[in-house]
């Protein structure tokens, strides 16, 4: 257990507001993004850090300090986003191609000063079919992939944020990656 | 001996257990000796060595796009600092402590009356009580605070050298400041010497009357009692 963390946890629930602020501080970016890569939308992604740092604090005093503090937050706020993808699945998988990829072609992905035309050509390239392969995971294997590939979690983290045996971990990582391969295959 | 061949032995090794191994291997999670295995089926089986070699860019180019969008992405310094705004601005205010909520509450049930006048009321019973009782010295202070104070008598000395970071209040005493205090000093029914060595940073109060101490009562008690 991060003792940093577990203090800060302390303090928060003693109502030090401070320490609230640098739990947000240390994990707004990582759920951000975390957020993003399972919807694909800034927006959408945004509003999902703001609801985990809610329920969170709302939740501080049912907080198991047993079980890390970065599982259990990334556990809420990867539940959140399957929420949201759940809700808007028959959009979603009517139009999976089109729909929530405004913003996510080569060049508005990348920051213009970090532009080289090296970038430019990886961006096209590769990443937006893996962005494209990513986001026709069905929800289940996207969350396990995004969480087993984004922070490069342990498969056993994994299981513990998504409460679920490691052994069904272990076979959504491998169907996962195997879903993807055949959607790379003609491009690998 | 012969278990071991058995195992080892290329025959064994099926396509499907092949391709799980090199699940396995991409998780990590492959021990030296089920590798060579692997490898061993795969010199022999080309339909393998092109499955491990797709997953394996596959595996790759999953982790160069996961981690991409932290730059793709990139979230300029505003906002960062707006979502964080955003995040602390939506949270619930917590109450403090039940006595004082209830309190507060209660107060807003009678607008008609001003919090001043109703915690006169109120405070003049409970300061008249406590108002005749004794001289005894009472000092209050933070915890860390009190520690480095010396008390001779009825005086209360903060020592030169030392730094007091919260409020000091003394009743019924002398209070000889030599030190520093970042706080405030009340000094309630008695003196207060302030040593040229001495300083403090927040006011600095004596309160000899009772209607003074009362008014720092009431004072003390409405800051306490708002949240916030
Ligand atoms: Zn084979």
């Amino acid at each position: 257990m991060n003792l940093l963390e577990s203090q800060l946890v302390k303090l928060a629930l003693k109502g030090d507001q401070a320490a609230f602020a640098e739990l947000v501080e240390l994990y707004q970016e990582k759920l951000y993004h975390m957020a993003y890569r399972m919807l694909n939308n800034r927006q959408e992604a945004e509003d999902v850090v703001q609801d985990t740092f809610l329920r969170v604090y709302n939740n501080l005093e049912r907080y198991d300090v047993t079980m890390k503090f970065s599982t259990w937050i990334y556990r809420i706020a990867t539940n959140l986003s399957i929420d949201r993808l759940r809700k808007r699945k028959p959009v979603y998988s009517l139009d999976a191609e089109s729909s929530d990829y405004e913003g996510l072609d080569g060049y508005s992905m990348i920051p213009s000063d970090n532009r080289t035309p090296e970038s430019e050509l990886l961006i096209s390239e590769t990443q937006q079919i893996i962005h494209q392969a990513i986001d026709t995971l069905p929800p289940k294997y996207k969350s396990v992939m995004i969480l087993r590939y984004i922070h490069e979690l342990s498969l056993q983290e994994v299981g513990d944020i998504l409460d679920m045996p490691v052994t069904t971990i272990k076979t959504r990582v491998h169907r996962g990656r195997e879903f993807l391969r055949k959607k790379l295959e003609h491009k690998l | 001996m012969i278990e071991r061949t058995k195992k080892v032995g290329l025959a064994a090794m099926e396509c499907k257990v092949a391709i799980q191994a090199i699940h396995l291997y991409l998780d990590g999670e492959l021990d030296i000796d089920q590798f060579k295995q692997l490898e061993a089926h795969m010199n022999n089986c080309e339909g393998c060595k092109q499955q491990y070699e797709q997953l394996e860019k596959t595996d790759a180019m999953t982790q160069f796009a996961m981690h991409a969008p932290v730059m793709n992405t990139a979230r300029s310094e505003r906002d960062i600092a707006d979502l964080k705004s955003s995040i602390l601005a939506q949270l619930p205010t917590k109450q403090q402590t039940r006595s004082n909520a209830r309190f507060v509450r209660w107060l807003y049930r009678y607008p008609g009356l001003t919090a001043a006048a109703m915690f006169i009321v109120v405070m003049f019973i409970s300061v008249f009580a406590s108002w005749d009782q004794d001289n005894k010295l009472i000092i209050s202070g933070s915890q860390e605070d009190l520690q480095y104070i010396v008390i001779n008598g009825n005086t209360v000395i903060v020592p030169e050298g030392s730094k007091l970071t919260g409020d000091l209040v003394v009743e019924n005493g002398i209070v000889e400041v030599k030190g520093a205090v970042d706080g405030n000093v009340t000094v309630i029914d008695g003196k207060m010497v302030l040593a040229s060595t001495g300083h403090i940073a927040g006011q600095s109060k004596i309160i000899d009357q009772a209607l003074d101490w009362i008014w720092y009562k009431v004072t003390s008690s409405i800051s306490g009692a708002i949240p916030q």
